[in-house]
């Protein structure tokens, strides 16, 4: 499965808790409240064993978790500067 | 500035001064969200149409309002409204699951709900036989469920020209509702009365000086009693409370720099929001001078972690904030600076006033210092009951065991505490299964209830590992009926469904039988030494760091 796609099932099974709603890759998960204290952290270890990174602790900003179009720019950031 | 705010003075219902700060102060600012902000007049304004909706439909003393909203200052306004009314309202968390929200709407038998389109729209499939008789809708959108004619648009209701004092509404009435998790599998409801919330409020607003200057925090979600203070502390003193925003709440430098632009003077939160902000805050970066006070409760505060958070705010008090949500906070402890190199375990302090507390030993005795036994609590901050819940209510609620004088109704907290020998007291425990995570108090049991709802589970027992920043984590053990195969990622797909997400095990682990103690009970020590067990051998995999 894409990224995208782990991602988006992730969304919608841990984060909105399976309600009926669809999230689209441009939708910001923050202004809907999707992510709390408790959400980031479990986005976070989902994040670094289906993407194989780890996220710095200065990396935990809204900017890089506000959307699935941001979270995966900021994936695809941190594998180019691992190198 | 030059106006002051309306004498505290005896007003008996919880808006009561929210009104004479209309009138007092009007141009000052309430409430402030990500969006904006309110004003005292603005905020009786739009509290006054809320109450007025609600009144046109017949709802007033004896009903109870439900909220479903994300959290911002139209929650205040709603809250306000709804007392306004003369009914009680019930805060929902908007991220419970559906089946979860609905439980709480349908137990309190809710006649109206305040919510957002998307949210209420979940609830259908959930709501069995509860129907209200109106919906408030805050923001876009339908809820299909709802006739046309009984769905009103939060935006369009209109100003009240004339609202009447609701007639018969007493301090002993309800105010508000605020549900916790429950040992039986369901959520159950605390009932706290007006004057129950004020003996709070006023306690707050003295002990702590807070007067107009002020802006309060409210870090706590709404159905968390921790924003009780925030709120109503603030607003009966014509000072502001400043709601953290949900986009920036997980962010710890940019709830640094919200704390510092917004100039919170007054902080209120769970241990572990305030061990984050200094581990990720880049605290360094501000000097915070209007941080005068901050508060703490919910959870044990490690001292260590303690030390350095009150070294990264040297201009703040600290006080540690001790109860449970039946009868608010009732005993504290103002931290001494420097906290003495001694100190391995923080006290929980004295009572607060207005209060009682008895520690009754096991054998039926009042203790002395240096003796341990439950706390037990009298006086006014003490809730009505459990809605809906006689027997639960009556197992708590006892007559002060110390005298038959009169009715002397005292409240058993559950809490072991050892009394020191200045008279403060230590808590060591609790004498049932109910444990903190992350400063949200859960029931094993109703984790465990919701593990045995599933099909493919024959027994499960759910343990809390104790965690230096985030208190403890849950873990759970089950063992599969015959035939049945468990499937983790279906398993914990099924408890999101139902439980709140931090009442969610971080791990499950399947064990082919679970050890029953000699009485054929569940061995929870033996249980927690399995799951310990599993645990070691998979921790590489698991990462702890960014608490709260």
């Amino acid at each position: 499965m894409a990224l995208r796609d782990e991602l988006t099932k992730f969304i919608a099974e841990r984060l909105m808790q399976n309600r009926d709603a669809t999230i689209d890759p441009g939708d910001s998960l923050l202004d809907q409240g999707l992510i709390d204290s408790v959400g980031l952290l479990s986005l976070i270890t989902f994040l670094e064993s289906a993407a194989g990174i780890r996220v710095p602790e200065e990396e935990m900003v809204p900017d890089n978790f506000e959307s699935v179009v941001a979270i995966e720019a900021f994936v695809d950031r941190l594998r180019a500067t691992r190198g | 500035m030059s106006t002051a705010a309306a004498p505290l003075g005896a007003r008996f219902l919880l808006w009561h001064r929210v009104r004479a700060n209309a009138l007092a102060v009007p141009s000052r600012i309430a409430v402030r969200d990500a969006n904006g902000s309110l004003t005292y007049a603005e905020l009786w304004r739009e509290s006054g149409r809320v109450a007025a909706a609600l009144v046109a439909h017949g709802i007033g003393r004896g009903d109870r309002v439900g909220m479903l909203l994300p959290k911002s200052a139209a929650c205040v306004s709603t809250m306000l409204g709804i007392l306004r009314s003369g009914a009680a309202y019930v805060p929902v968390d908007p991220r419970a699951p559906a089946a979860r929200a609905a439980f709480v709407l349908r137990n309190a038998r809710v006649r109206a709900v305040v919510g957002r389109a998307n949210l209420l729209a979940q609830l259908d499939e959930h709501r069995e036989d509860w129907t209200p008789d109106i919906v408030i809708v805050f923001g876009a959108g339908q809820v299909d469920w709802m006739p046309k004619d009984s769905t009103l648009d939060w935006t369009a209701l209109a100003d009240a020209a004339e609202l009447a004092e609701p007639a018969g509404v007493n301090e002993n009435d309800p105010a508000y509702i605020l549900y916790t998790s429950g040992s039986t599998g369901q959520p159950k409801g605390v009932v706290i009365s007006h004057r129950n919330a004020l003996t709070f409020v006023d306690w707050g607003i003295e002990s702590f000086s807070v007067s107009q200057d002020d802006v309060l925090s409210n870090h706590a979600p709404h159905h968390f009693d921790l924003s009780v203070f925030d709120i109503y502390c603030a607003l009966h003193t014509g000072a502001c409370v400043s709601i953290v925003p949900d986009r920036l709440s997980p962010f710890a430098a940019e709830l640094a720099t919200w704390i510092e632009d917004q100039g919170i003077s007054v902080w209120y939160s769970v241990p572990t929001a305030l061990i984050k902000l200094l581990r990720a805050g880049q605290l360094e970066r501000y000097r915070f001078p209007r941080l005068r006070v901050i508060l703490f409760a919910g959870e044990v505060f490690p001292v260590k972690y303690l030390r350095e958070v009150m070294a990264a705010f040297p201009r703040a008090e600290f006080h540690n904030l001790f109860g449970p949500t039946e009868t608010n906070v009732c005993t504290w402890y103002a931290l001494p600076r420097p906290l003495d190199e001694s100190v391995l375990e923080l006290s929980i302090g004295h009572v607060c006033r207005n209060m009682d507390a008895i520690i009754l030993r096991d054998d039926g005795g009042r203790a002395g210092i240096g003796e341990e036994g439950e706390l037990l609590i009298g006086g006014h901050g003490v809730m009505l009951g459990y809605w809906g819940l006689p027997e639960r209510t009556n197992a708590v609620r006892i007559q002060n065991p110390l005298h038959s004088d009169y009715a002397d109704p005292v409240h058993r907290t559950g809490d072991r505490v050892r009394i020191q020998p200045d008279g403060s007291f230590q808590f060591l425990g609790r004498r049932d299964h109910m444990i903190k995570t992350r400063g949200y108090r859960v029931e094993l049991g109703e984790v465990e209830a919701a593990l045995h709802a599933h099909a493919a589970v024959r027994t499960a027992v759910v343990a809390a590992i104790p965690h230096d920043e985030l208190g403890s984590v849950l873990h759970a053990a089950v063992a599969p009926e015959d035939g049945h195969r468990i499937d983790l990622a279906e398993l914990t797909s099924f408890l999101l469904h139902r439980l709140a997400r931090y009442a969610v095990p971080e791990g499950i682990h399947v064990f082919d039988d679970l050890p029953t103690t000699s009485t054929g009970k569940q061995d929870r020590t033996a249980v927690l030494a399995l799951i310990l067990a599993a645990r070691a051998m998979t921790s590489k995999t698991e990462r702890t760091d960014g608490v709260a």
